[in-house]
């Protein structure tokens, strides 16, 4: 039987190797699509067999001895110390139940973005294919990291490639977009690398496992928790991003190629919500509870809030789109934040399921921007009717996106939601919160349902036949569809593989509980929620 | 009769549901592979079989006593919590299956012929056979997890439906307003579920589990409060009831099927299963207390929606219309059973009270169903026949050329109005007579009853006033045939009066059937949380006032009509204002959807205008302080001299002086 | 009469450099610059023999020496200097050279132009008279 966590360091290889062929090929810009195509497709089936023998093993895996190591892991080489006697780096590469998803995530999304047709390159598809190979690589990289510096780089090295993808084969404003994208993201990187390395100062190490099963002293470092936590948070909260720090979202997804603000909303957004999961409730627990509930927990309700009334005024569908991202990505968060069993599985689970729904929509509108022209809301009417297939499979997404059970957003949503209520850190927040997700639950059906209404249905114009979807187009979003139907009905797959994880972070929080009061609410939420 | 072990009926009720699912997916690759003109085929034969396996269940369950529960898997699981496909099949969930699929499968058949020449046929079928699937697992569903799979899922359906042709304007508006209304409920509903979950502690939400445990009385309050938010959304009672008229740009068919026999009652199942399963056999006074408060409230809306849309249905132009807002009075009526609750001291427990009253409001529903979607369908033939012209005022006299519809659509408002024998009469009376017995009974809410009745009496009367003013409007008086009507002016075709005659027996046969025999009665006795006492039918004082009401009511319109012959005006400003709606819609435009809308923009314009230069302002800082330093470099070689010798200067110093 | 000693030199050599220094800055004559630098080297020289003769080593001398030879390069580097930037603006101002300031700052200007040398007459010039005598052609010597 093939061991197949062998496979797991080809998935971040090939797509490497793939953008150094793609760069190679700078003239031949049909040969340099094939390659890409043909090397993602690769990844993307290696991915599918890893992680579908990762997440059949897990149930066991949870049931097996708490404290075993549960992940697969690809590569483990220490690279040195940062200082004499200071803390050790480590190149480990794995996946385990929190990541496995994600990973799988990122293949789909990129294998769907190079394939999705390569017109908005221009002339140089060759550079363009390469840089996003490079991309998909390195936040496969940051994904399957088990040490904190080296996450810290491979996040902050995914900024060069959409940097210049941004730059160079953007909309009109491409320049300020890419530099205020880039500014925004490395200021609040910088912050946190701060905080990361006062952690590492203060624990002795920078890898998980350790930091997990860390036991906080009277050694702790003499700067204050809370500051250190919100320094440390302060790079995930604009990677995601939380309002107020989302003003780069906007221009930066409208001037994006379409493909590119398709990898931006579905992965890199990820990228910001995973490390606070990570390094928020496995490292700084206590702080997670006492900090982040309230502040992280108001600035998502904010978030969902803000993000559905900017989507109702956007003047464009990208820019609606990525406020309509904004809004979502705040039910993530409140599932983080929750420390509840419920909150994060779901909180996980969301994560991927957006990325899926969010593919397809932006997909869907990528190609209708192919036959219009423009994304612009006072020019696009009638569109049902334009592009039935194409269309018809954008409400599809749309559908899935307001929250409709048994497609896949619903079990995600509801998860977070109730995670967050149950635990009982929302008393902080008490009554807004509850109606900011309320509403921001009836807002989000609004503008699509608006969007829809306005954009696609109406008349398409004196004269206009209907035009088919291609067949590549067809497949590539009927697959989607396909993923959001399966995780809806079917979420057990998805949800049940980060359980070990899970468990693992209720050890802690017990242990933490033991040293110290603060911690006694969640665990009574957490024993509430046990069977009789 | 039927015997048929636990496990068949277990198989049988995942059937009940996945035989029209697989007509929905049929329908679909018909649609795509341009089979189209097969689609009524699929989806009639999936729809029956859901019909003839949905009959089965129901005549099996009939003499169990506790309710069989089919569990299918788990949906999704949390730890050691689980979220189950749970069915829940007892006596009220067989026979609420059965009305739906026996109603759909004559829909189906009707649209065979309304949708003849559509282009889009596979979709639509696919559609109805999707929302029948949809319903029957909204009805079958043992957990409030799979009743809110099927509540959002015959929403949406009934979305794609109403904006079914999605190219014109009015129906996606329509559509739209129809979805955001609901989803307002479904929000509350939601809500409902997250507050179960967490003071349960659990997501398994199965209805035993929901009814039996000891929950404080506040939480019952808040929990049933939303799930009556939910229900007023989904059954278009007041204030939540605006998007039921306007949904009535979709097909036809799609109105009976939708919104006169199945979705709409969602709410009033939903309301007849909680009332009385929260209700249950302690006899713990505050949580009763909880209970009967939700019920007050959810009477008053019933009420207030009977009445007034009662009132606007006297002055509508659009015969749909008219029915639309008949079907909404008719969920009032429905509202207002359930609000019927029992005290301590009552000779009758609260519990059979309670589930008397729910018998009431489902005995309504059922007959209800008949009769409207034979309005609707009557309606939908002398749509087909007038060339889509609906408003009566183009029209009249046609009782000449379309004689069986005509026929039909007597019958159908004889037993809207509530005339006996036919069935209407019957349901109503039980009705009447529930809230009679309140108003008469020892509770402290006897009074409140008894202001119910009186205002369900008075509806009742114009019920019969407006329906009849709608059938003389459009059968009676002289023939008079619109132009757009062309060669359509006759009877429709044997498959679209086929099911008018099947329903018009039903709507003249099922209440005398159902009702004075007790044979419904009898069978609904194992309802699983019903206690039903014994009642038997006899001529009584409601009887008679609704009789009179109704007789009065049909008189009224005979006179008027027969006098000036167009029913226009004789109550002047009051016929205006129901015309418009009362402005309810009006009001709800200037007070809640253009705030909304501006909320939205002047936000987008916050973001974009406001804040965005605000945080580049930041951006600003370095490039200001930089410009300061920046007047020192002036390309006289000499300054820089000096300014190395005075900067030496304060060096020496800081060394000479901090000594 | 007080015997010399190290602050006596280190006050001649403080002079000379204050002297320098202010030459530097004061004067607007490239070659005066020039002078006033190579003076302020010259007091750092008499600092470093100074110090050399009261502690008793010759590490200041051997430095002298040094300092010495690099005044003798840097001078050689200045002249050559000079002579071009005054071959193109033909004057020896040392604020005509302004060119590396900021973008958007103003050239910095006399208030009342200074009063220059008046240009030299132009020699008297006989009108010719007569056939001009052969001259043998002398090549141009700077």
């Amino acid at each position: 039987m093939l061991n197949t966590a062998n496979l797991l360091i080809l998935l971040p290889l090939i797509p490497l190797l793939g953008a150094i062929g793609c760069f190679c090929l700078y003239r031949q810009k049909a040969l340099a699509v094939y390659l890409a195509e043909t090397l993602m497709l690769v990844a993307l089936a290696l991915g599918t067999i890893v992680t579908w023998d990762y997440s059949r093993q897990s149930p066991a895996l949870a049931a097996a001895e708490r404290g075993k190591d549960q992940s697969f892991t690809a590569i483990d080489i220490t690279m040195g110390r940062l200082a004499e006697r200071g803390p050790v780096v480590s190149l480990t590469l794995a996946i385990d139940g929190l990541n496995t998803w994600l990973v799988f995530l990122t293949l789909v999304v990129g294998t769907t973005v190079v394939a999705s047709g390569s017109g908005w390159t221009g002339d140089k598809a060759g550079p363009a294919m390469g840089l996003i190979l490079l991309a998909i690589s390195l936040t496969i990289l940051a994904f399957m990291s088990m040490d904190m510096l080296v996450f810290y780089v491979f996040f902050e090295l995914t900024l060069v490639p959409v940097f210049l993808l941004i730059g160079l084969w953007g909309g009109p404003d491409r320049v300020l977009a890419s530099q205020r994208m880039f500014l925004h993201t490395l200021a609040g990187g910088l912050c946190t690398l701060l905080g990361l390395l006062t952690v590492a100062g203060a624990t002795g190490s920078f890898a998980w496992d350790s930091l997990n099963a860390h036991r906080p002293g009277a050694s702790e470092s003499a700067i204050d928790p809370s500051l250190i936590f919100l320094l440390l948070m302060a790079g995930f909260i604009v990677k995601t991003p939380l309002v107020p720090f989302h003003t780069w979202q906007a221009i930066a997804y409208r001037e994006a190629p379409t493909p590119i603000t398709v990898f931006l909303s579905a992965v890199m957004a990820k990228l910001g919500l995973y490390g606070m999961l990570r390094l928020g409730v496995y490292v700084l627990p206590g702080e997670m509870e006492s900090v982040g509930a309230p502040v992280l927990g108001g600035m998502a309700v904010a978030s969902i809030v803000v993000g559905a009334l900017c989507a109702f005024g956007a003047r464009d569908l990208k820019t609606l789109l990525a406020y309509s991202s904004l809004s979502h990505l705040g039910y993530v968060v409140l599932g983080i934040v929750s420390l509840d069993q419920a909150g994060e599985q779901g909180a996980i689970f969301h994560m991927v399921a957006h990325g899926i729904v969010t593919t397809g929509l932006l997909l869907a509108a990528g190609f209708i921007e192919e036959s219009e022209g423009t994304l612009e809301r006072s020019r696009l009417r009638g569109l049902l009717a334009k592009y039935p297939v194409t269309s018809g499979l954008f409400v599809f997404f749309s559908l899935a996106s307001v929250g409709v059970p048994g497609l896949s957003q619903f079990v995600g949503e509801f998860l977070c939601l109730f995670g967050f209520f149950r635990s009982g850190v929302a008393s902080w927040l008490g009554i807004a919160a509850i109606a900011g997700v309320m509403s921001g639950l009836f807002l989000g059906a609004w503008y699509t349902m608006t969007l829809i209404q306005v954009s696609f249905s109406g008349e398409s114009g004196a004269g206009s036949v209907p035009v088919p979807a291609r067949p590549r187009q067809l497949a590539i979003l009927g697959s989607i569809a396909v993923l959001v139907v399966w995780m809806g009905m079917a979420p057990g797959l998805v949800l049940e593989t980060s359980r070990p994880e899970i468990n693992k972070l209720e050890t802690r929080l017990r242990s933490l509980s033991a040293a110290d009061a603060r911690h006694h609410a969640v665990l009574a939420g957490l024993d509430r929620a046990k069977p009789e | 009769m039927f015997d048929v072990s636990i496990e068949g009926i277990q198989t049988l009720g995942l059937l009940i549901p996945a035989l029209p699912l697989a007509g929905a997916i049929s329908c679909a690759l018909l649609g795509c592979f341009h089979f189209g003109k097969w689609a009524p085929v699929a989806a009639g034969s999936g729809v029956l079989g859901g019909f003839m396996t949905a009959l089965a269940v129901a005549l099996s369950v009939s003499h169990a006593h506790e309710p069989i529960t089919g569990t299918y898997g788990t949906w999704f699981s949390i730890g050691n919590d689980a979220v189950g496909w749970e069915f829940r099949i007892d006596a009220l969930a067989g026979a609420m299956t059965a009305m739906v699929t026996f109603i759909s499968l004559w829909i189906v058949i009707f649209s065979a012929g309304y949708m003849h020449d559509d282009p889009g046929e596979g979709r639509y079928f696919a559609l109805v056979s999707l929302f029948v699937a949809a319903m029957a697992v909204l009805i079958l569903a043992g957990n409030l997890f799979v009743l809110f799979l099927g509540w959002e899922g015959v929403g949406v359906c009934s979305y794609l439906l109403v904006g079914y042709w999605y190219a014109k304007p009015e129906a996606a508006a329509a559509a739209r307003k129809a979805f955001l209304v609901t989803r307002l409920g479904d929000i509350a509903l939601l809500g409902a579920m997250i507050l179960l979950g967490c003071h349960l502690g659990t997501l398994n939400l199965a209805y035993e589990k929901v009814f039996s445990s000891p929950l404080d009385p506040q939480v019952v309050f808040f929990s049933l409060v939303l799930l009556l938010i939910g229900a007023v959304g989904k059954s278009a009672q007041f204030p939540l009831h605006v998007w039921l008229p306007d949904a009535m740009e979709g097909p036809t068919p799609v109105s009976a099927l939708i919104h006169a026999a199945t979705m709409v009652t969602a709410g009033v199942y939903l309301l007849a299963r909680f009332f009385p399963g929260m209700t249950g056999t302690s006899m713990d006074v505050p949580r009763l207390e909880a209970v009967a408060s939700v019920q007050d409230i959810a009477g008053g809306l019933g009420a207030a929606t009977a009445f007034l849309a009662a009132v606007m249905a006297v002055g509508q132009w659009d015969l749909k219309r008219v029915l639309a807002y008949s079907t909404l009075s008719q969920l009032g009526y429905m509202f207002m059973a359930l609000a019927v609750s029992g005290d301590v001291r009552d000779e009758h427990t609260p519990l059979e009270v309670s589930s008397m009253a729910a018998f009431a409001a489902i005995f309504h529903l059922l007959t209800h169903a008949f009769f409207k979607a034979l309005l609707f369908l009557s309606s939908g033939s002398v749509m087909h026949a007038m060339g889509h012209v609906i408003d009566m005022r183009k029209f009249s006299g046609l009782a000449k050329i379309l004689p069986i519809t005509h026929g039909c659509f007597l019958i159908g408002a004889l037993a809207l109005a509530g005339v006996p024998p036919l069935s209407g009469f019957f349901s109503k009376d039980e009705i009447l007579i529930v809230l009679y017995e309140g108003g008469h009974s020892d509770s402290q809410r006897s009074a409140y009853f008894s202001i119910l009745f009186w205002i369900a009496l008075f509806t009742a009367f114009l019920t019969a006033y407006y329906t009849f003013r709608a059938y003389f409007l459009t059968f009676q008086g002289q023939l008079k045939i619109p132009r757009e009507a062309g060669d359509h002016a006759h009877e429709s075709p044997a498959v679209m009066t086929v099911p008018l005659v099947v329903l018009a027996a039903c709507a003249l046969l099922v209440g005398l059937l159902l009702g004075p025999t007790g044979s419904l009665h009898h069978f609904l006795e194992g309802t699983a949380n019903w206690k039903l006492h014994e009642s038997t039918f006899q001529i009584s004082q409601p009887m008679i006032l609704g009789t009179v009401a109704a007789l009065t009511g049909i008189g009224l319109a005979w006179l008027l009509f027969s006098r000036r012959d167009r029913l226009s005006k004789p109550l002047g400003a009051l016929e205006t204002a129901a015309e418009a709606r009362l402005y309810i819609d009006d009001i709800y435009l200037a007070v809640f959807v253009r705030p909304l809308a501006t909320a939205g923009r002047a936000m987008g314009w916050f973001d974009r205008d406001l804040f965005q230069p605000l945080v580049e302002l930041l951006a600003t800082i370095p490039r200001m302080i930089g410009g300061r330093f920046r007047s020192v470099q002036n390309g006289l070689i000499q300054f820089y001299a000096l300014a190395m010798a005075l900067g030496l200067i304060v060096i020496l110093a800081m060394f000479t002086v901090a000594r | 009469m007080v015997s010399p000693d190290l602050p006596h030199f280190l006050a001649v050599s403080a002079v000379l450099f204050s002297l320098g220094l202010v030459g530097f800055i004061a004067r607007r004559n490239l070659i005066i610059m020039f002078l006033s630098v190579e003076l302020m080297v010259q007091g750092v020289a008499l600092n470093f023999v100074a110090f050399a003769r009261f502690r008793g080593n010759l590490d200041g001398q051997a430095f002298v020496l040094f300092l010495l030879t690099i005044a003798a390069c840097e001078a050689a580097l200045a002249l050559a200097l000079i002579l071009a930037m005054y071959r193109t603006r033909s004057s020896l101002d040392v604020s005509l050279w302004q060119d590396l300031r900021e973008e958007d700052l103003e050239q910095v200007t006399d208030d009342e132009p200074l009063p220059l040398a008046p240009a030299t007459a132009p020699l008297p010039q006989l009108p010719l008279a007569g056939i001009a005598p052969a001259k043998p052609e002398e090549p141009n010597r700077v």
